[in-house]
């Protein structure tokens, strides 16, 4: 099983807020929150509650598991 | 008794040495120290230094082997990348440890230093076996041993931090 997630459908929703935006938004790189897109990262808990919070939505609309 | 280059070389570094230790704490205490921060630019640029001192190192140890050490070569060397690894500690000290690298970055360099050790490990063993049958001598284990483990280390933080 993988993370998958619906980042760039949420940042879509808000106005189309940039990945630096967010990035700046929830205290990580640019590249980070590229590779979480990507689905090439699994964040840790403390940053996936941050990226909820800044999209008003719950962990689980963000972030979902994924059968391989 | 030191030659005049050693001794050059010598007061050479200890001057950059005295200039970035009092540029560290003066930094610390100003308020133009806030402008500066660490962003993926200043980590890229501190590893891709990291990798052409790692090479740089390499290659000087090869060419020459005694002066390496003799003329204080390696530490002209790394001085590049060592001035870049202060940077960090200047930032991280001054802003706290959570704005210095973020979770990805910390998780890069873990792998990184995983790597490292993987290229360090065997190639301590490979300079263990030639020094035990006498093909080298002296101090060259140390210019390749830490050069080899700055640039897995290095290339291996830049590897996973671009990775996409």
């Amino acid at each position: 099983m993988k993370l998958g997630n619906n980042l760039r459908r949420c940042r879509f929703e808000a106005d189309n807020m940039s990945q630096e935006l967010l990035s700046k938004k929830v205290g990580v790189t640019r590249q980070t929150v590229i590779s979480l897109e990507k689905g090439r990262y699994v964040p840790s808990t403390l940053l996936a509650l941050k990226i909820a919070r800044v999209f008003g939505k719950a962990v689980e609309e963000i972030f979902f598991l994924q059968e391989d | 008794m030191d030659t005049v280059a050693e001794k050059i070389i010598k007061i050479i570094l200890f001057v950059l040495v005295v200039i970035a230790a009092l540029l560290f704490f003066v930094m610390l205490n100003r308020k133009r120290s806030e402008k500066f921060s660490i962003d993926e630019r200043v980590y890229a640029a501190t590893h891709l230094a990291g990798i052409i001192c790692g090479a740089a190192g390499l290659v000087a140890a090869f060419i020459w082997p005694l002066q390496i050490i003799e003329l204080h070569i390696w530490e002209l060397i790394i001085l590049p990348f060592a001035f870049m690894e202060m940077y960090w500690l200047l930032v991280i000290r001054k802003h706290k440890v959570a704005r210095g690298i973020d979770e990805k970055q910390m998780f890069d360099l873990h792998r990184a230093a995983a790597l490292a050790w993987s290229v360090s490990f065997p190639l301590t063993i490979v300079l263990f076996v030639l020094y035990q049958n006498s093909i080298l001598s002296g101090l060259f284990w140390f210019p390749i041993l830490i050069f080899a483990s700055l640039a897995a280390y290095c290339g291996g933080a830049l590897y996973y931090f671009r990775r996409q």
